[in-house]
């Protein structure tokens, strides 16, 4: 189904459903309906590549327009909302409602979203180089061979993909009962463009990374019916989904070389967005809500499946069953004190083929399970209202997580632990005065202990604090701020298969996080409002980073296996990675009369990494290892900006207009391949009914 | 096991129905479980006030017409109709009796004695809540099945915070109007977005409640789903699988390496490449298995592996497709 006659279809039914609603509601219309519609023009211009300066904009002048309805009767309401920016940005939002019996909603909705293209063009401004080769002066044969190249089949191509959702919700209440039935449709599909870039394995000789152009036509489609009623003392709500992912455009094939018998040489499929269905039921259940004692108990059933239609590869078999279920027990004896016991089990359990052939692999290849994961958590809150104006709040929280099917003999290298305990430790404390609602204090200390860490998804210990507050000393001023710090620390042994035994490297690592936010607001004078507000997010990790993962130990040189480096493998101790990010932003309006008002903003964030290895490190008699050069090719220099103007004028009570200019600009300080800029003006005019 | 025991809960609670149907006054009240006493005289108003009735009190008063109006036009306006079934909604539900509030009142334009209401905004959220729920625990609302043990509720937050009654007809928060309000709240969650790589949120595009049911669920942070995964792959289906071949079990929780609000690392990365990868896996180095051979011996070396890693390593979320190797290289 091609974009436009999509984007048709939808006009139309939004049409025929507004035209429905009218029929409907018109000959029983005994109120003065509401209604605001408007129109303006959009002129857009920009400057080298605009894609990350407005991530979300399609960037071409267009015509505007938006209408807000409102038309109901005493028994009927019908609610509209549309806005159209442009052809691939726009929106319908309906809601129809009749006697609170029926209700339906209706929603159509556009986004544009830019998409990075990487250049693999010889010759280009930041570009990737056409070709890298090196040099052995140790090994003969190996004078300057070319260890890599690039190649783009699509250099000129620009990518981007258009987004549409479809979503129909309708909520039908029974006759003379509290019950209800649900039933609910959403179809999503993503149009366009994007990069494809993927290597050709022929590493013996030399890494052929690649880039083209893959076709998208991606479309969800997701069912819903769901039946819910209050049954006296309890209520209870059983639930069905049926959601399938269908890729419309063939998986994108290429020709591939051989490799020294271990991969033969032809045309195969790149790795597809498979096909895909997922499933799922719930059943719940909940006494009342408004008791001192309220419990709930929900459990899901599902099951996602892959659907995969690859040609070269076979069987293609991967499904997942889960369940999920949680319990909620919460006791609130008093107006003082409330305690909540939370409980929930997850258990995955996934199953593959163990064997697949590929049109490219000359035998057949093993495949080993996925892992399966279970998962039980406890929790206990306990809250206690001191007093009207503090409340203090404290939760216990283990987690026992349980991986089947973990590789225990590492000869795929790191594996993830089997089991990982994990408790939570969490008090904090709220103050609001409530006298003049001026003063609020929010504080919350986090401390986390895990037996057994997942290595840099988990630690061992983890602490963090947060403050956040809000003051209003006058009517005419006041501040918001928030401040957050945690640490986590974490060592793993990475073992590793080598030819005498597993062999395990000592890994530590600290990860701390930072953030502060600070806003203002006043108004300084009658006429004027001021928003200031400022934020600072910091990262700092030290870790150990291990390179190379070679079994073998180096041949001609003594290595002893208990060392910590062992020949083709090395640790690189205390490497540190650190980001930060600063963001500015300032709004100020000014009522330049009672008719006419001036809006000024401006934004500025800056984001800097990087991270910094030190090593050298001789590998066979080859070449020395250094780290020169990593920490360049991996640092981050960003500047983001952005201004505007508007004014809004009531020319008269029911007439409207305005007019607006920004500007955003997005600028790497390391590369300017995505450097841009995009100005955008704005006219428009409303009336209201 | 699991299809047999959803079966028999499933006929259980349907067996339930049968007596539940048949009583219809138990049926449509609410029957709350030990009370809090404190809360509910709190709610109760003054006891030596009268209920008025809509009329009475506003027909004193036009000062409150357009309050009065758009919540006519609205979903709480349309129960006053007796023929819906459901509780009656209007200004003393939630007021409290007013006839104290207009004892004084003789002509167009004298003020009620409001402070003879129910004081909404100094009650305890608790009780502020309670009085939304004494109608929603009789009527079904699935989507407060977690509301008593959510983040929220136990977090000094009330259903007003959330939910002004008195804007407009339309009670519901919009998608347009979402975000700022959480960001109310939430300030480093508005500062998160300003980065360039985001959800689109700031241009409402995606709504925080998109991923984020506020009432609560049964999973972490008040994501929807059963896993984190399944809250994004319902927009980013293409990464669902599952996969032959899967990233461990990484892959089930998104954040593991991505940060969903903003990120400066394309795309919504928390760190960048190489070094995220490298925080797990080993980097390349000469040798005979797996690393290529001088890939730290010169500047354009270390570019090519040092720099994305998924440049080559694309199908980073998954593959069907075995590597040269038969295992988990995860390229192509």
């Amino acid at each position: 189904m091609n974009k436009y006659r999509f984007t048709g279809y939808g006009v139309k039914f939004g049409r025929l459903l507004f035209v429905i609603g009218c029929a409907v509601l018109l000959p029983g219309v005994t109120f003065a309906s509401s209604l605001v519609a408007g129109g303006g023009y959009s002129v857009v211009s920009d400057e080298d590549t605009p894609g990350r300066a407005a991530e979300y904009r399609e960037n071409e002048s267009s015509p505007t327009f938006d209408l807000q309805a409102l038309i109901g009767s005493d028994k009927k309401h019908l609610y509209l909302d549309t806005a159209y920016n442009s052809e691939n940005d726009y929106r319908v939002e309906s809601s129809f409602d009749v006697m609170t019996v029926l209700h339906v909603n209706l929603r159509l909705e556009k986004l544009f979203h830019n998409l990075d293209h990487i250049p693999y063009r010889p010759g280009t401004t930041d570009s990737r180089n056409s070709a890298v080769t090196y040099n052995s002066p140790f090994i003969a044969g190996d004078d300057v061979v070319t260890r890599a190249d690039y190649a783009d089949q699509n250099p000129a191509d620009e990518y981007s993909l258009d987004a549409q959702t479809l979503q129909l919700d309708m909520r039908y209440k029974l006759p003379d009962i509290p019950a209800h039935i649900n039933l609910g449709y959403w179809r999503y599909q993503k149009q366009g463009s994007r990069q494809l870039r993927f290597m050709d394995e022929d590493c013996a000789t030399a890494c052929h990374l690649q880039s083209r152009t893959r076709k998208l036509d991606r479309v969800t489609n997701e069912f819903t019916a769901s039946a819910d009623g209050h049954l006296g003392f309890f209520d209870l709500i059983v639930s069905y989904l049926y959601r399938d992912f269908k890729d419309q455009e063939d998986t994108p094939r290429d020709t591939f070389s051989a490799i020294d018998g271990r991969r033969l040489a032809g045309s195969a499929e790149h790795s597809e967005d498979p096909d895909s269905k997922m499933q799922e039921a719930t059943l719940a259940v909940h006494t009342s809500l408004s008791g001192g004692v309220v419990a709930n108990l929900s459990y899901t059933l599902g099951k996602r499946e892959n659907q995969s239609l690859l040609k070269t590869v076979s069987p293609v078999e991967a499904e997942v069953d889960y369940y999920k279920a949680a319990g909620d027990f919460a006791f609130t004896p008093s107006d003082t004190v409330s305690m909540i016991l939370r409980l929930r089990q997850l258990d995955l359990n996934y199953d593959n083929n163990d064997a697949i052939t590929s049109s490219l692999i000359p035998a057949v290849a093993p495949v080993s399970e996925n892992l399966d994961l279970k998962e039980n958590i406890i929790e206990l809150i306990s809250t206690w209202r001191v007093s009207r104006n503090l409340q203090l709040k404290a939760l216990l929280k283990r987690g026992e997580t349980q991986r089947d099917n973990v590789d225990t003999t590492f000869a795929s290298g790191w594996q993830p632990p089997a089991k990982e305990v994990k408790s939570t430790f969490k008090m904090g404390g709220y103050y609001k005065s409530r006298n003049d609602r001026r003063l609020s204090v929010n504080t919350t200390y986090t401390f986390e202990k895990n037996a057994a860490p997942a290595y840099a998804t988990s630690s061992y210990d983890s602490h963090e604090l947060s403050v956040s507050t809000s003051f209003q000393p006058a009517l005419s001023w006041g501040v918001n701020a928030s401040a957050r710090a945690g640490v986590d620390l974490a060592n793993y042994a990475e073992s590793l298969l080598i030819s005498s035994g597993v062999y395990a490297f000592e890994r530590n690592r600290e990860r701390q996080k930072q953030n502060v936010n600070f806003g203002i607001w006043t108004v300084p004078a009658q006429r004027v409002s001021l928003n200031f507000n400022y934020g600072f997010f910091r990262t700092a990790i030290t870790q150990d980073l291990l390179f190379g993962n070679d079994a073998d130990p180096q041949s001609g040189l003594t290595t002893s296996l208990t060392a910590v480096e062992s020949g083709h493998t090395f640790m690189d101790r205390d490497v540190e990675f650190l980001q930060q990010i600063h963001m500015l932003s300032a709004d100020l309006g000014v009522q330049l009369s009672d008719l006419v008002r001036l809006r000024l903003a401006g934004r500025y964030v800056r984001a800097t990494a990087e991270y910094s290895p030190d090593f050298d490190y001789q590998v066979e008699m080859d070449y020395l290892a250094t780290a020169e050069g990593l920490a360049d090719i991996g640092r981050i220099d960003l500047v983001q900006s952005g201004a505007e103007v508007g004014i809004d004028w009531r020319v008269m009570e029911r007439l409207r207009c305005g007019a607006e200019i920004s500007y955003v600009d997005y600028h790497d300080k390391n590369m300017s391949t995505f450097d841009g800029s995009v100005t955008r003006s704005m006219v428009n005019i409303a009336y209201v009914w | 096991m699991k299809k047999k025991l959803f079966l028999l809960l499933a006929v259980t609670a349907l067996a339930a129905l049968i007596p539940a149907c048949s009583d219809l006054s138990s049926m449509r009240s609410d029957t709350p479980l030990l009370p809090v006493k404190e809360y509910e005289r709190m709610i109760v108003g003054r006891l030596d006030a009268d209920y008025v009735g809509n009329d009475a009190c506003l027909a004193k008063c036009h000062a409150h017409d357009k309050i009065a109006d758009d919540f006519h036009n609205s979903v709480h306006g349309a129960q006053v109709q007796v023929e819906t079934g459901l509780p009656l909604v209007n200004c003393e539900s939630c007021h409290g009796p007013g006839s104290l509030a207009i004892e004084k009142v003789q002509h167009d334009g004298d003020k009620c004695s409001s402070d003879r209401l129910l004081n909404l905004r100094n009650l305890p959220k608790q009780a502020q809540s309670l009085i939304c729920l004494k109608c929603h625990s009789a009527s079904s609302t699935p989507v407060l099945t977690y509301w008593s043990g959510s983040t929220h509720a136990t977090s000094d937050v009330s259903c007003s915070d959330c939910h002004a009654l008195h804007v407009g007809p339309q009670q519901k928060v919009s998608r347009q109007e979402m975000s700022e309000l959480c960001f109310k709240c939430h300030q480093q969650v508005r500062m998160e977005f300003a980065n360039f790589s985001h959800h689109p949120v700031p241009e409402h595009k995606v709504m925080c409640a998109d991923c984020h049911n506020p009432h609560g669920t049964a999973n972490d942070k008040m994501l929807k789903g059963a896993t984190t995964r399944q809250v994004c792959t319902r927009c980013h289906m293409e990464y669902q699988g599952p996969f032959v071949y899967e990233h461990a079990d990484l892959t089930e929780n998104c954040s593991n390496c991505h940060t969903a609000h903003g990120s400066p690392n394309e795309p919504l990365l928390d760190v960048g490449q190489p070094f995220l990868c490298l925080q797990c896996h080993a980097g390349h180095l000469g040798g005979n298995n797996h690393s290529a051979r001088g890939s730290l011996s010169s500047r354009s070396m270390k570019e090519a592996f040092f720099s994305r890693c998924t440049d080559c390593h694309s199908a980073i979320h998954g593959s069907d497709i075995p590597s040269k190797s038969g295992g988990t290289f995860i390229a192509r």
